[in-house]
């Protein structure tokens, strides 16, 4: 049996936690692999259906990073929608019976690449102790 | 010339879509004269094996909720039999109030029923004399299992629903027969169709979150607007406005609109964009987290009509890993 690790999938935004992102691989940072960045223009445009998509096609956790409230968006307010779409999916999930600890949300400016990687390892640690969702392990074929 | 034959099934049903088919009186009784009913137990007396038996029937209507391995059967059946398969009802189509019990799974919705205080011991040994149907895990939306021809959404379905069915009845026996996937009643989201405008139609915002009981309602104002959820944005304008003109907000019971799939999802999206969006800056997430916990139960909210053909019950049902 191959160890099993979890997937997961960080959905960033553009303007920081993006570049956070790339501001980490500059300057020689490295975080898990196990993390699949998908960067979009603003972490407001994350629509729920993204979020559980992302679930049902294999990730085991989901980190949404935005830009720091209440005035570093830079499209004024969308770090503040994300946050409502995440608190209400949290919400829906854990009556579902879900852990809602699978899904987190991080403010990251452009400059904070060491808050990344600490948000990132931290929330694999977490993953990684809740086990694989739907105790189904992922086995290398 | 031989009449055409037509057969009405029930599933899981609570009664409600058959009575809004027989609410239509005169209109309805005009159009069966042309038509010999084969099957259809709140009318004719006939049984199951007799339906079994038969070799075709020109239209099938499907009526409830398929919550049972026998419902399966049965709509397999009629869909085998029928020319035209009509799913009649939001139950039939999406899973309706019935598909709220894939929360539980089938082992503790049956505990709960059989273990109440209403039920004595002699009901609790009953499964084990008589051979019951097994119950599935979650209610299932018809298309899981057969694909029918004719969609009849509602809880029950409208006047203006039942009407257009029975025009493709009466089309039918005329001799003009329905093409392609038909979808019965306005497929845009009710908020076109409502009478309840917003101050401002290019932003709507929720200032705050509110039950019916906790505030005065003014009558043409829109729900959203005064803080009470309404399911209209992304509710399938099926139905003649009953709630809204009763002063009642929509709970989404005639399932998504036109090319939304996941109502819930949507909703909690457009919700979102719409909850205290002039309040945020002040509120900050300590703030937004207060008034968002007013609510309550949302899948209740959002996925009053549609669990089981959800994108969230593939998540809790795990049947999703394909490798």
């Amino acid at each position: 049996m191959v160890e099993w690790k979890p997937r997961i999938v960080a959905f960033l935004c553009r303007w920081c936690a993006g570049s956070a992102a790339e501001l980490a691989g500059i300057s020689r940072l490295s975080y898990p692999a196990e993390i699949i960045p998908i960067i979009l223009p603003c972490s407001g445009r994350v629509s729920p259906r993204l979020i559980i998509e992302a679930f049902l096609n294999g990730a085991d956790g989901v980190l949404i990073g935005g830009c720091h409230t209440p005035n570093d968006c830079h499209y004024i307010s969308g770090n503040f929608k994300a946050f409502k779409r995440v608190y209400l999916l949290k919400k829906l999930l854990s009556q579902l019976g879900m852990n809602p600890m699978r899904l987190r949300i991080e403010w990251i400016s452009a400059t904070e690449a060491q808050k990344l990687v600490r948000v990132v390892e931290e929330f694999l640690n977490e993953v990684e102790n809740l086990g694989p969702l739907g105790g189904i392990f992922h086995e290398k074929a | 010339m031989k009449r055409p034959k037509l057969a009405i099934v029930y599933g899981a049903i609570c009664g409600g879509c058959d009575v809004a088919l027989v609410n239509l009186g005169e209109k309805l009784t005009t159009i069966l004269e042309k038509y010999d009913i084969v099957y259809w137990p709140a009318v004719v007396d006939f049984r199951r094996d007799e339906l079994k038996r038969i070799s075709e029937v020109d239209i099938g209507i499907y009526m409830g909720a398929l919550v049972s391995s026998e419902d399966i059967e049965l709509a397999k059946l009629l869909r085998s039999r029928s020319k035209i398969l009509v799913a009649y009802g939001t139950c039939t189509i999406y899973g309706g109030i019935p598909g709220l019990s894939a929360l539980l799974g089938a082992k503790r919705v049956l505990e709960e029923v059989r273990f109440t205080l209403t039920t004595s011991l002699e009901e609790v040994e009953l499964p084990k004399l008589a051979k019951l149907p097994e119950l599935l895990e979650s209610a299932t939306s018809i298309l899981k299992v057969v694909e029918p021809n004719i969609f009849a959404p509602g809880c029950p379905p409208s006047d203006s629903v039942n009407e257009a069915l029975l025009e493709v009845l009466s089309d039918y026996a005329r001799g003009i027969k329905p093409k392609g996937r038909i979808f019965l009643g306005e497929p845009t989201p009710l908020c076109n169709k409502c009478t309840r405008k917003p101050t401002d139609t290019s932003k709507i915002s929720m200032s705050k979150i509110r039950r019916l009981h906790e505030l005065k309602l003014i009558e043409d104002k829109c729900f959203l607007e005064q803080g009470v959820l309404c399911m209209g944005p992304v509710t399938r304008a099926a139905c003649d406005l009953p709630c809204i003109k009763n002063n009642l907000p929509c709970v989404g019971c005639n399932g998504p609109a036109l090319d939304i799939d996941d109502m819930g999802l949507e909703m909690l999206s457009a919700l979102s964009s719409l909850l205290l969006v002039e309040e945020e800056r002040e509120l900050l997430e300590e703030g937004l987290v207060k008034e968002m916990d007013r609510l309550v139960d949302l899948i209740g909210i959002l996925y009053r009509y549609t669990l089981p053909s959800s994108l969230l019950i593939k998540l809790k049902l795990g049947d999703h890993r394909g490798e």
